[in-house]
């Protein structure tokens, strides 16, 4: 009996050993799935169990067949651990095209980096990473990890087609809790339901997908979360640190923050009687906002130093107030520290931070930010406060954190507040040029230009980010003009609350204007052309999604060498559609050439269908922004 | 003593005369600070500045230990001021590099002081640097990182800090940058050397001393032998030192701009190679840098890298045998090999020229770093009875070699060369789709060396040697239609033929043509697109399509400009002023011919007029040479350098050369209706 027993096992053990060989064989791919794909997700699965508000453990494991190199990072492992997630075992194995093992890897042998960069003075996240650095496509990989969780603050979502090319084959996301713990989910563009089991005291919940087919991206299509299928998942009641919190409302979780930051806005006598010094003279409590403010950017600066619950718990008010550094929550609670001395409630707001960032699910409570600005709520508007930036004006937020839901931290708990939005008669850039080209085709101009709100964000940050002889080299090497040179410039800052930035240039350009013979050919949009064209997909699946939305003017005016005729002159041009607007016009008298543009672009979602038609929108302001007016000299 | 004079480009001799100037000692009192100390008007440099440093001093001396040898101690003193917060207080934020090797062999960073002083209401106010608010971070098992940042900094801050490293690894004395990113009032080292430890002293970039002195003078070291249980030895060392001392007053900040190989060529430091040890004038020689021919050897014996070669090679006969397959002769061995090697293996770092793993183990992997990749083919090449031998370099972005010391820490990078019956090939198989015999541009960075046991010599590789031609020729005719339509092809250069392969393998010949049709600026509709010689690793690549026209119909006027897109349509150097010397990765040569017939109906009512232009009489040409016949135009525009580095004295004529391409060649040919 006994050698047959053996015989069975080394049957099982075999058969189980080849039947794995032959499941990651990449031939064994249905086309349907290769169709599109640069990776397929052979077998993908997530296990969550909850043990207790504090404590879970974290199981993943996923077989990838990486199909060419552009699904390389694919094939690449990085998982972080700290002071919450501590893990215990990381596999990670490497398939050649039939499936068969070529290598194996184990945690001890990963590499161990450091989460500091250039970003983070210091943290004490570290990350374990493989690269098989293997070259010879197909291939798969698999790579399995064990975790303690401890804390449980975030799980991860289930996200199995979580970028463009990607095929599924199977994916699975099974959460296990207590009978009697809430266990909170929501589903995006996937109607089943779990499967929910009981067994002993645990209630197993179980979602599992097949087959998905990759995904192309499409450019100015609609967040990539808006058009998969996905699971949020997040805690109700759970604890970190000591510290216990519940995440089912805005309300609970925004206590929960709350709680972090008690006691942490005392503030030592020295900055009380300056912040009296500041205010008490002041009358209105806008007035004092703004002062407080200004003292915040002229004393503090941002330095991000992430350590144990640091992540979540900002500094107290008073290391701040030695230091004068801090990170994003650090800095906006010594913010609330101030006003709070000054007699004026402001409060922390937990933001999602980014231009562009996707927006926060706001139906679904959990955490979803990773920035944290302040405000104070005023009779009629609220004041905002970006408090990691020391140029910014008071009162603007700018394209890192306008236009989005954001959670605001108060004793009451929390609640979901939006941020001001920017739109179309605050973006501008309201431009006017007085040149004249030679008969050499030189070119000087004196341009004037007013930028306003999200137009002036990134010439802000150079204005206040470089010093005058840099922000020279930069005027001196980033227009985009043949072979110029910059003489003079001049920036004047309104600091208001929709800031605007007026900027003075003064350049010459050699052949601006192209000589052929006797004939000159003058662009006479001279530094605002439209460099974008479409690229006119074949196929159009998603929805249009534009998301930027200004206005600009153009008045042009260049005088000319005498002596010239017009010989061919640009023909207006009036367009107006549901993306934007867009008219030019050019007239050429005896002596200068006028120009007028106008562009303003709307945002707005459109139907797959109205593609062509912003690709022509575009192609059509790209031709007549490099319309020439062409010259001839009379003889 | 022995300090060698060195003719090589970079080492300077120790001086033995003082330059005394008015000011011998740096301007400040560390630890003290005066209001006056706050006002810098009086001192002059680049206002573009976030901070200036005003003094930054590093002191290097030897202590004896009680491990039975020599401790480095170096110290270094630093006072800056912060003028405002352009670049976010960059210059406020430290890090401090410390090396281990082993739990017992650890760099020791002690006596870390660190203090901000702010000007407040006329007084001068003193913040210190929190113990705790210092963090050591560990990059690898080498490095670990101390790091901190000043507190109370605003602008107008004064930060001074001061810390001690003791090391014991004095092969690695630590060199002193007297340029950095900010700009320095008074940048000043100083090395007390016992004469039995022997350094070559070698200096890059610029090498104006404000003040250089060299004294010698005598020096006791106590060195504690450990006996174990017993009492410890102490042995007592009288010992004649040589002091020296460096100063630059007034470094302007180094400035990064395009076209350099490496700034690091232009950075204004010294550093310090361990010569040899001798423990008295009969004490036995302990060489640690020794001459080309020693260190070779060293390279070759050292398990990290020759060693490697020599191993029992055997596990690879069966993987040779069906690489080879049967090919004879020796030429096309190499080339299997070579094509096995490049295929078949990723490289994970293309900057190291030790191994870190057994050959067999990179071949069992099929990942390695260059180093690794390389000898690996030099193994499998040697294995064939092919001869071949490995050579070392440094890459441009790595920064220039000594050509006369064997200083084998300023290498990054190792190549093969091999031969057959009747030539010499250098290989490098750690980059996909490099053709056989081709090297990266990055290795042309003046010179390398072969190490072999026989002779280890210097070969050449300069920019210079590299010709990129590329030739394009477009024909235009009128169709059937009455429309323009024509053929366009372009044969690219070696570098370019590499990196088009890199681009097309990332996204796909269609995604390549898709984006080139949307680069047009003329409404050009482009048909059956093609690539040649994709896969033949060994040709240059040709890019092909058809066009059409769309010539604004039967308008009066047409507008043409007849170099389509091959223009230049900005100045590549657009920066006005320049610093350092231009260095191309090799000599441009374009070509670009039109044959165009004349569109039907229409005639020639003005063109551009040829021309020809040299840079400096006979180091680049330009040409641009057009004419007409009855029914057709055709143009030859030619673009040709015979150099790749022009100093900043011929930048503005390199510019001004470029500007005149950029304008004529954005010129039109007025074609108007009969």
């Amino acid at each position: 009996m006994k050698p047959m027993r053996n015989f069975a096992i080394f049957l099982i053990l075999f058969g189980s050993l080849s039947l794995r060989a032959q499941q990651y064989n990449v031939h064994l791919i249905p086309d349907s799935l290769k169709k599109n794909a640069r990776m397929v997700k052979r077998y993908d699965e997530t296990t969550v169990e909850i043990k207790s508000p504090g404590k879970a453990t974290l199981h993943t494991h996923h077989v990838y067949s990486i199909l060419d190199e552009s699904a390389k990072r694919f094939g690449a492992y990085s998982s972080d651990y700290n002071k919450f997630i501590s893990i215990n075992s990381i596999s990670c194995v490497l398939y050649d095209e039939s499936g068969k093992e070529i290598k194996h890897v184990k945690k001890k042998d990963m590499q161990d980096i450091s989460g500091s960069d250039e970003e983070t003075l210091m943290t004490d996240t570290r990350y374990k990473q493989n690269d098989f650095y293997h070259n010879n496509y197909p291939y798969s990989v698999e790579y399995e990890e064990e975790d303690d969780l401890n804390g449980i603050l975030f799980f991860p979502s289930w996200d199995p087609i979580d970028a463009a090319g990607v095929a599924v084959e199977y994916s699975k996301y099974v959460l296990i809790a207590p009978s009697d713990y809430e266990v909170r989910y929501k589903a995006f563009n996937f109607d089943s339901p779990p499967d929910i089991k009981e067994q002993s005291g645990k209630k197993i919940y179980t979602w599992e997908i097949r087959n998905l087919r990759a995904r192309t991206h499409e450019i100015l299509s609609p967040e990539w979360s808006e058009l998969v299928p996905h699971v949020m998942m997040a805690p109700s009641d759970f604890e970190a640190q000591g510290y216990k919190g519940n995440m089912s409302s805005w309300e609970s979780y925004g206590r929960f923050i709350e709680e972090l930051m008690k006691g942490r806005d005392v503030l030592p006598e020295e900055v009380k009687k300056k912040v009296h010094q500041i205010t008490d003279r002041l009358n209105t409590p806008e007035e004092k906002v703004l002062a407080l403010y200004d003292y915040l950017q002229k004393n503090t600066r941002y330095i991000s130093i992430q350590l144990g619950l640091g992540g979540l718990q900002p500094f107290p008010a008073t290391e701040v107030a030695v230091k004068r550094y801090g990170d994003c929550k650090a800095l906006s609670n010594f913010m609330v520290a101030l006003l709070k001395e000054a007699g004026i409630k402001g409060n922390s707001v937990i933001i999602r931070s980014g231009e562009g960032a996707s927006p926060v699910e706001k139906g679904f409570p959990c955490d979803q930010f990773d920035h944290v600005i302040s405000c104070v709520p005023m009779e009629k508007d609220t004041i905002w406060m970006e408090c990691t930036n020391q140029s910014i004006p008071p009162g603007y937020l700018g394209g890192f954190t306008e236009d989005r839901y954001a959670l605001l931290v108060d004793e009451n708990g929390g609640k979901l507040v939006r941020t001001p939005k920017y739109g179309l008669n605050e973006n501008l850039q309201i431009r006017k040029t007085l040149a004249s080209v030679n008969e050499e085709g030189n070119l000087d101009a004196n341009r004037f230009t007013r930028y306003k709100a999200l137009q002036q964000d990134e010439i802000e940050g150079l204005v206040n980010g470089l010093s005058k002889t840099r922000l020279m080299e930069h005027l001196k090497s980033e227009i985009d003009l043949p072979t110029y040179d910059v003489v003079k410039f001049d920036y004047k800052q309104d600091r208001n609350r929709i800031p605007t930035i007026e900027e003075v240039l003064q350049l010459n350009a050699t052949s601006y204007a192209q000589v052929s013979g006797k004939r000159l050919f003058i662009n006479p949009n001279i530094t605002s052309r439209e460099q974008v064209k479409l690229k006119t997909n074949e196929e159009r699946k998603y929805d249009v999604q534009l998301t930027d939305e200004y206005r600009d003017i153009d008045t042009t005016e260049i005088r000319i060498p005498p002596g010239y005729q017009p010989e061919a002159v640009p023909k207006d041009l009036n367009i107006e559609n549901k993306f934007g607007k867009y008219s030019s016009s050019t007239k050429v008298l005896p002596d200068k050439i006028i120009y007028y543009r106008l562009h303003e672009q709307y945002c707005g979602r459109f139907p797959p269908s109205a593609y062509p038609d912003l690709v022509k929108f575009f192609e059509q302001m790209y031709k007549a922004d490099h319309s020439m007016v062409v010259l001839i000299k009379q003889q | 003593m022995d300090w060698k004079k060195p003719t090589g480009i970079l080492l300077c001799l120790f001086s033995l005369q003082a330059f005394v100037f008015a000011q011998d000692k740096a301007p400040v009192n560390f630890g003290k600070i005066a209001v006056s100390d706050f006002d810098l008007s009086k001192y002059a440099f680049d206002t573009g500045t976030a901070a200036v440093i005003i003094a930054d001093i590093g002191n290097t001396s030897f202590e004896g230990n009680s491990k039975g040898d020599f401790t480095l101690i170096f110290k270094r003193q630093k006072r800056v001021k912060i003028l405002n917060n352009t670049n976010e207080f960059d210059a406020a934020k430290v890090e401090i590099m410390v090396y281990e090797d082993g739990p017992n062999n650890v760099e020791e960073l002690t006596n870390l002081k660190a203090s901000t002083y702010n000007l407040e209401n006329g007084n001068v106010v003193e913040t210190k640097l929190d113990a705790k608010g210092i963090f050591t971070d560990k990059v690898d098992k080498y490095h670990s990182l101390k790091k901190f940042t000043f507190p109370a900094v605003k602008p107008g801050s004064i930060i001074e800090m001061q810390y001690t490293i003791k090391s014991d690894f004095y092969m690695h004395l630590r060199e002193w940058s007297f340029q950095g990113e900010y700009p320095c009032l008074w940048s000043e080292y100083q090395t007390h050397i016992p004469l039995f430890f022997n350094y070559v002293v070698v200096s890059h970039g610029e090498q104006q001393y404000d003040i250089h002195t060299s004294k010698s003078n005598a020096a006791f070291y106590s060195v504690r032998l450990p006996r174990g249980t017993e009492q410890d030895d102490v042995v007592n060392l009288n010992s004649s030192i040589r002091d020296d001392r460096w100063v630059r007053k007034n470094v302007p900040a180094l400035k990064e701009e395009k076209y350099t190989s490496s700034l690091a060529n232009y950075l204004s430091r010294i550093e310090f190679q361990l010569h040899f040890i001798q423990f008295g004038e009969t004490a036995e020689r302990h060489d640690y840098m020794g001459n080309w021919q020693i260190a070779s050897e060293k390279l070759l014996k050292d398990e990290n890298f020759g060693a490697a070669l020599d191993k029992d090679n055997r596990w690879m006969d069966a993987d040779l045998k069906s690489i080879i397959g049967d090919s004879k002769n020796t030429g096309e061995k190499i080339a299997r090999v070579y094509a096995y090697v490049r295929d078949h293996f990723t490289c994970t770092s293309h900057d190291n020229i030790y191994v870190d793993n057994p050959l067999k183990t990179v071949f069992k992997n099929k990942n390695g770093n260059v180093a690794e990749i390389n000898l690996l083919l030099i193994a499998m090449l040697r294995h064939e009875n092919i001869s071949a031998d490995p050579v070392i370099l440094s890459t441009r972005d790595n920064g220039l070699t000594d050509e006369i010391y064997p200083l084998i820490n300023q290498f990054n990078y190792v190549i093969c060369v091999t031969k057959d019956e009747n030539k010499a090939y250098y290989l490098d198989a750690s980059l996909p789709r490099l053709g056989f015999g081709t090297l990266p541009t990055t290795c042309y960075n003046g010179s390398a060396r072969i190490i072999n046991k026989e002779q280890p010599y210097l070969i050449h590789l300069d920019t210079d040697s590299l010709n990129e031609p590329k030739v394009t020729s477009v024909v235009i005719i009128n169709d059937e239609k009455n429309q323009w339509s024509g053929n366009y092809q372009s044969i690219l250069g070696k570098v370019a033929s590499y990196d088009l392969r890199y681009e097309i393998n990332k996204k796909g010949e269609q995604e390549y043509f898709k984006e080139l049709q949307t680069s047009f600026n003329t409404e050009l509709d482009l048909e059956n697109p093609g690539i040649d010689s994709l896969s033949k690793l060994e040709e240059p690549v040709r890019i092909h399509y058809d066009f059409n026209l769309k010539s604004g119909d039967a308008a009066d006027m047409i507008y043409f400009n007849p170099m389509l897109t091959e223009t230049y349509p900005e100045n590549p150097f657009k920066a006005a002023e320049r610093k350092y010397p231009v260095e191309m990765p090799y000599k441009i040569d374009e070509t670009y011919v039109l044959n165009m017939e004349i569109p039907n109906g229409y005639q020639v009512e003005e063109m551009p007029k040829s021309a020809r232009v040299m840079f400096n009489e006979k180091e680049g040409m330009f040409e641009y040479l057009i004419q007409k016949d009855a029914t057709s135009i055709q143009l030859r525009s030619r673009i040709k350098l015979n150099k790749t580095v022009f100093e900043p004295d011929d930048y503005n004529s390199l510019r001004d050369f470029y500007g005149y391409i950029v304008k004529k060649q954005s010129e039109q040919i007025v074609f108007k209706k009969k």
